[in-house]
Formats: C-alpha cells, structure tokens, sequence
C-alpha cells in the first residue's frame, strides 16, 4: 500500500510541475508595473482601452507623442511639423535616424498604409471617425461601406468579380485623399479645415504606424471586399517596433515583457532596460502584490478602500481634500499614493424625448426641469462624502481649464431654492404627481451608492419620489443606447484637447448622444465653432451656461489614482495618460 | 465491455453536439452586444457590420454552421474580447494551469484530509479531535476569497514567504493550492472521521489487535482501508471541479486558469469563448466518464460493464 502511495504522490507532483512550466526562473525586471484590465487588443488601429493604448504608445511611437507631465503633443518620429498658413496642411518630416526594432527605416509609407488600414471597414476602428478631418478620407471609407455592403447581398457566385473589380477602383481613390507621401521621408496631410488640434491627434494609438512587410503576410482579403488581418500579426515573434522598447514576450493573461529598443531614434533617453507588464484581475490583489514589493507601479486603485489610502495620501489635489470641507488626516503617511485630475466627467443623462419609456409625458423635456435636477444636487457633498477619491465637483461638462484657450463657464452649482422656482416656472407647483424618478445605472463600483445619495437630495431638495435600478453592464448599454430610462448614470472621457471632444455627443445626430437631445441652436453653434481654429475664438465665447450645459446633471470631474513608482528616473513613455 | 465501450464512443458526439447546440441559443438569446464596450463611446452601426461580417456572425445560422464547421475542425473560434488571441490559444494557456493547480490541491485536501480524519477518529473526544472538527468547520464555512485574502495578507505581506500571487514558480503555486484545498480537506475529513468511527469497533480489527498488531498498523493497514471507501466516491466529482478552475481562486491569487473564462466570458458576452469553453469542459466530462467506466470494470469484476 505505502508502495501505491509514493507512487501516486511522486506521479501527481512531477504532472504538476511539468504542468505549471514551473523549472524556468526569470531575473526581476527593472519595472514591474500592473496595467489594470486585460489587453483586448494590440493593433493600434482597433484599440480603444486605455490599458491597450498605454502599452501601445511605449512600443510604437507616433508622428508626435505626449509630453511626460504636460501632455502636450511634441514632436516624436517626425521633426517638428510644417504648417501652412491657412492651417490646413501638414508636412512632416521623418526623423532620418527613427527605425524600427529590426533596423529598417521608419517611412512615410508605413504611416500612410497605417492610416488606410485603420479607416478600413474590415478593421472597424472605433476612432476611424478621426480621420474624417483629413480630406477626402470620409468619402472614401463611405464609398467603402457601401460597396462592401453592397456586395455581401449579392450571391456569392457573383461576389469574386464584382469585388475584383470594387477593389481595383479603390486604389486610385485612396490617390485623391489628402495623405500623400511625397517622398520616403515625408509625409502630407491636408485637412479639411484648419484643426486646432490635429498635432494632439497624431500622437494617439490609431494614428502610429505598423511595419508594413510584417504585417502583409496577414492580410486577408474577404468575399464582400473586406479588408483584414489575422490578429496574430500583434504577437511579439511577428512583427517590428518602432517605440523606445519592444515586446518580446507575451503571455496570454499573465505578462507581457518588454526590452529597451537597440534602434530607438532616442535611445540614450531610455533609461530602463527591461519592463514586465502584469495582468492582474484583481484590485485587491494589485495591491497586495505591490505592498509585498513585487510591482513598482500601480496605473490604478480601483479597491474599496482607496478612499482611505488616497486619505492618508495627502495628494496636492486641487479638489475637494485640499478644499476647505476637508476633513483629513494630519499628516500624509503614505507619500506614494497619488490622485489627479482626468479627463472626464461623471454625470447623469434625463431622457430628453418628449416622452418617457412608459409613454408617459416627459417632464425633463423641458429644459428648466432638467436644470432644476441639476440645481438640485450637493456636488460638494457627493465628493467629500460619497465619492471620497478627491474629484473636483462638476459644475459643467468640461473639466475646468482642462483645455489651453479655453476659458472657464460658470456652470450649475447647487441652488435648491432657485430649483423649486424653476419647477414652478415649468407647471410644476404640486410634486405629487410628478413621475417616480428612476435611477438606472450598472452594478459596480460606488454608482449604486452615488445613485443614493443623489436620490436622497432630489426627494430633500424637490419633493420627489425616487427609486433606484442596477442592471448588469451590457443590458445597461443597451438601454442607454436607446434612451429605455427616465435618468441614467454616464460618463466620458476627452480624446483630445478641444472642447468638441466632450460637446459633440450631444449634437442631435451624434451616436453618443444617449440622452436623445435635440437642439438646432446647438448643433449650429457646434458647427460653427469647429470651423474656427481655436476654442476663443469660439462665437459667444464663453457660451452662457443656459444655453446648452444643462443637458446632463454633472456630478464630479474624474480623478486618476495611482501609487508612485519605486523608480525615480520613470522613463518617458510611462506616463499614466490621465486623457486616454 | 467492449461493446459498452463503442456505445459511449458512438455517443461522445451527440452529447457533444447536443450541449454545443443548447449553449448557442442561450449564447444567442441573452440580451447584450458582445461588440459594445463597457465604458466610452457606443458602437457604430457600420463598425458592427464589418466586425459581424469579419467573424461570421452576420445572422444566427450562419454563426451556427461556421462555428460548428470549425469545431470539426478542432478550431473553437476568434475570441471577440481578447481579439488578438484565439480560443485555441486561450484554451491551450489555461487549461494547463488549471489542471496543475488542481491536481496538487487534490493532493492536498486528500492526504491532509485523511490524516486529520483519522487522528479524529482515533483520539476521539479529546483536544486533537475538536481541533480537528474546528479546522474541518472552517474549511468548509469561510469562503475561499476570505481564507485566500487572509493568507496572502499574513503570508506573502507581512511575512514575506510566499509570493503574492502570480504564476510561474513553484512557490507561487502553495498558497492557491492550499485555498483550493481547504474546503475539499474538511469534506474529506470529516467522511474519514465517520468512517473510521464505525470500522474500529469492528470485529476483525479486534483479531488484528489480538494477533499483536501495534495500533498504529491496526488503524493505518486495516482500518483505514475500509475508511477510505466513501472518500474514494466522493473524489470523482471533485476531481472534475477542481481540474477546470475556480474563478474566485484565480482572481485572488492572480492565477491564469480557465475557471475565469466561464465568468468573464459571459460578462463580456464573448459568444465565441463561451462556446469554446463550454465545448471544451464537455468534452473533459464526456472523457472522464468514459475513463471512470473503464476504471471501474478494470478494478472490480464483480461490477459487470452491463449494469453500469
């Protein structure tokens, strides 16, 4: 019998081991970090999550990049950019010494057959619309859709040809579009209309290059004239980088490692020579993991009680800690927790269709009900006792001096008194009939208790009755897509530095605009502005606060919280991107 | 035995397309975009025709044969979360360390399981017995993300033993293999108590003793060996839930395993990992089935292969 058990147990043990690949011990790298949330993506044109584009601007580098602490667009694989003086035209010279990771020059033609491939139906960008702002493109990709569509309706005997023949068409197409590359070194974009800030959007993820000859032998051209590529193009063993490091290894969930780029145009600025980048699900763990000292950098704490540590943080944070209801601790006792402001807002859409879910009449279709939700809430409340991670109140939809140029609004503070007039203005003198408000948000993290709270003020504040409703991510997506709620939670990030990146959703035909609102005046008004080449000099600059910044109730500005690194010298590339 | 063997064989792919069959509806019944982000901005209705269009999910049937086609083929499909990686790939990183991590908690809960059943039951009603009875009760009645917290806050934070969680070493692989465990360790011991308890008033222990066993031989050589039947039954199903992953195991320790596909796939509405991981753990129980029936015949001819 004992003679079974031995066996039994030294055959268990060696699967195990040989199972768990558990003989290789690697040396530490010189950067540990956890980048929160899996990557879903590696191809810089189909990206959209911030842990995805953190990663992809340390390997790849951009036309121009953003500046470590400012996030100012500077100058990267391009010398500094020549632009006319009608501002519609870019010429941009590539750096002759920036080459990729196998010592082949960077050229204009890889950044221009990166930027076709990313307009591309078959790659379906979520940030192709970007693009529309160079001349020509949005015409094209139109064109594109069509045909594609057209053709997966035919039978598919017919398909081969009329595709052959869709795509000999297409590049003579591509030819009239305003990216030419005029010679191997340089590249020219001629916009639409002057941009203000088309530098800031030449060092996003969509707009790096790839390595055309690696990426060519993925190519895969559908029966409907789709355009794609096998997504294994993206694995370290398959193509070449251009960034100050490269990934040579990547394990699916677990790590990714990358080594200092030999070829990198600005090498001796680098100063670290290896990273690892940890997938970590858990908050909780993260955390863990960089107490005992085995990661150096947290992007992010998402746990419960990253109030209490961002407490004893003493951030210099220009919100509510630091402000005058503050209630901190004496002194910060842990110096490497950092929280400052992002680029975003957290707020609240009224379903502004004339009618509600239920078919009932909808009081928020009018303006000033909307504004008195909106004058109803304690923002400074929410923050300090709710939210607790140092977010600035909101008071408007754009964070405030968040942008160069332009200038502060004076949005809705909190004004319960000038609230129930604006109701009495609106009909509505007697509460009681007013229609139950509904909450809708997603389950997960504080939205269920902001939610709360938020309700609490409204039936304090306006005599209202309220309730609360948490569905699960997806099914929330939905129906706020297609405006099934009477109040629905929501948030948004900036995608580049000009106010249209946060106005736009709430242009009438903009796919965000979730709220359903409608409102001509604003939608020309938003024209208008975009056509002028910078935020001041925006008609009626700054724009009275009534006349459009009422549309979401706004709760807090977001904060980024993250732990500082163990290393003082952070190279470049690893900037937290409070504006992904 | 042979002809039992062939009907199962003939089978296999029934159950296999059957359960294949039943998951596509609830895949694609369950409301939610599997394209639609969880945050940011909404998807375009052109962007959903050329990723539908991509992955061969324009319309349901469609979806059905291709996918289908492709698992004939041995190809479970495009994960459309984890875009860059397939669910081979997927399936071929976790499965393998799922089944490690299993194995050595199995290992665990049973030898430790025993021992403490046994101890129990030999030194019953005193101090060792209660001790035993109260590690059992924890094991089973904490939740393993508190035990699983609890030990890497004591024993990879403040003493610094073990590493945080992770995977690679074998040192990473103690403490989620002992969480793991722990539940299966107080389940096992406590049917070893039981059954230890009812053998040694047994008659033919008495002749053992009176032959001039030492008592230790008694109770490891005779009276464990009937001790041990219940646990032997109870082994089969918790091999198969423990080889295929535990999601709040994996994310405690951080551990890449497979049991955190089954709940993120379908938090992420990955229609094609679902399927994939779905078809996967069918297959491992339609395997072990056939395995046990073999297993069966093979170590007690009494059991004829027809009345199984």
């Amino acid at each position: 019998m004992a003679k079974y058990v031995v066996t039994v147990v030294v055959a268990a043990l060696a699967l195990t081991w040989l199972l768990a690949g558990a003989a290789v011990k690697h040396p530490r790298a010189d950067f540990v970090f956890v980048n929160r949330g899996t990557i879903a993506t590696l191809d810089p044109a189909a990206m959209s999550w911030m842990q995805d584009i953190r990663l992809a601007l340390t390997v790849w580098e951009g036309l121009y990049s953003y500046h470590p602490v400012t996030t100012e667009p500077i100058p990267a694989t391009s010398l500094p950019a020549q632009v006319s003086p009608d501002g519609r035209t870019y010429t941009f010279r590539i750096r002759p010494e920036a080459r990729w990771s196998n010592g082949d020059p960077v050229t204009a033609h890889d950044f221009a057959y990166a930027w076709r491939r990313a307009v591309e139906p078959g790659t379906s960008a979520d940030y192709a619309f970007f693009f529309n702002l160079i001349d020509g493109v949005e015409a094209y990709v139109a064109w594109r859709y069509e045909n594609v569509e057209r053709i997966s309706r035919l039978p598919a005997n017919q398909r081969f040809a009329e595709r052959d023949m869709h795509l000999r068409e297409a590049d003579p197409r591509w030819q009239s579009v305003g990216i030419s590359v005029i010679d191997a070194k340089t590249l020219r974009v001629t916009l639409k209309r002057p941009v203000a800030y088309f530098l800031d959007l030449c060092a996003f993820s969509i707009f790096l290059p790839v390595h055309r000859q690696s990426i060519e032998r993925f190519k895969v051209v559908g029966d409907t004239g789709l355009i794609y590529y096998d997504e294994q193009w993206t694995k370290p063993y398959n193509t070449h980088f251009n960034g100050p490091f490269v990934m040579t290894e990547w394990l699916f969930r677990r790590s990714i490692k990358l080594e200092r780029n030999p070829h990198y145009w600005d090498r001796q600025a680098v100063k670290l020579s290896t990273i690892q980048m940890l997938d970590v699900e858990d908050a909780n763990t993260a955390w863990l993991m960089y107490s005992a000292g085995a990661v150096d950098w947290l992007s992010s704490l998402d746990m419960d009680y990253a109030p209490e540590l961002i407490r004893r943080s003493g951030s210099p944070l220009p919100g509510a800690l630091n402000g005058p209801n503050s209630r901190r601790g004496a002194t910060p006792t842990r110096r490497d927790i950092h929280a400052f402001p992002a680029f975003g807002t957290y707020f609240y859409n009224f379903n502004c269709e004339p009618k509600l879910p239920d078919g009932t009449d909808n009081p928020w279709h009018d303006r000033r009900v909307r504004q008195a939700f909106a004058l109803a809430v304690d923002k400074q409340q929410l923050v300090d006792r709710v939210i607790r991670r140092g977010n600035l109140p909101a008071d408007t939809f754009i964070p405030p001096r968040s942008i160069p140029n332009y200038p502060a609004v004076e949005g809705l503070g909190c004004d319960p008194v000038r609230a129930r007039e604006l109701l009495a203005q609106a009909g509505w003198t007697d509460m009681s009939n007013f229609p139950i408000v509904e909450v809708l948000f997603n389950t997960g993290f504080n939205h269920g208790q902001i939610a709360e709270a938020i309700c609490k003020m409204w039936e304090t504040n306006l005599g209202v009755r309220t309730a609360i409703r948490g569905i699960e991510v997806k099914l929330f997506r939905e129906d706020k897509k297609n405006a099934r709620y009477v109040v629905c939670r929501a948030s948004w990030y900036g995608d580049y530095g000009d106010p249209t990146t946060f106005l736009e959703m709430f242009q009438s035909e903009n796919g965000n605009n979730d709220s359903h609102f409608r409102d001509r005046t604003f939608d020309d008004m938003l024209d208008e502005a975009e056509r002028q080449p910078t935020p001041d000099m925006w008609p009626n600059s700054p724009w009275p606060s009534d006349s459009w910044s009422t549309k979401p109730c706004r709760c807090c500005h977001s904060t980024t919280t993250s732990t500082s690194s163990r290393w003082t010298p952070i190279a470049s590339p690893i900037c937290t991107l409070p504006r992904g | 035995m042979i002809r039992r063997i062939g009907s199962r064989l003939v089978q296999a792919p029934l159950i296999l397309w059957a359960v294949y069959t039943i998951a596509f509806v609830m895949v694609v019944s369950v409301p939610g975009n599997p394209f639609e982000h969880e945050g940011g901005r909404n998807l375009s209705p052109v962007i959903e025709m050329g990723l539908r269009q991509r992955y061969g999910m324009e319309d349901n049937w469609q979806f059905y044969w291709r996918y289908l086609t492709g698992l004939l083929h041995g190809d479970l499909g495009q994960s459309l979360h984890y875009r860059d990686w397939t669910c081979n790939q997927i399936v071929r990183h976790s499965l393998p360390v799922s089944a490690a991590l299993g194995s050595l908690a199995l290992l665990i809960a049973l030898f430790a399981g025993v021992g403490l059943g046994v101890i129990g039951a030999v030194r019953r009603h005193t101090v060792w017995d209660y001790l035993t009875l109260g590690v059992a009760v924890v094991g089973i009645s904490v939740p393993t993300f508190v035990i699983g917290a609890g030990l890497l806050i004591l024993l990879a934070v403040w003493v610094r033993l073990f590493p945080p969680g992770g995977w690679g070493t074998p040192a990473q692989l103690v403490l989620p293999a002992v969480t793991l465990a722990l539940p299966f360790m107080a389940y096992i011991a406590r049917l070893t108590r039981l059954g230890m308890i009812d053998v040694l008033s047994s008659d033919f222990l008495r002749t053992a003793r009176a032959k001039g066993l030492s008592e230790s031989q008694v109770v490891l050589k005779h009276a464990l060996r009937v001790a041990f039947l219940p646990v032997l039954s109870f082994l089969g199903p918790a091999a198969a839930a423990v080889l295929t992953g535990s999601f709040v195991i994996e994310k405690v320790f951080n551990v890449p395993g497979l049991g955190l596909h089954f709940v993120n796939g379908v938090i992420n509405r990955d229609q094609m990992l679902i399927l994939a991981a779905v078809t996967v753990y069918a297959g491992l129980i339609v395997l072990f089935n056939l395995l046990v029936d073999i297993a069966y015949t093979w170590l007690d001819p009494r059991i004829s292969a027809e009345a199984i």
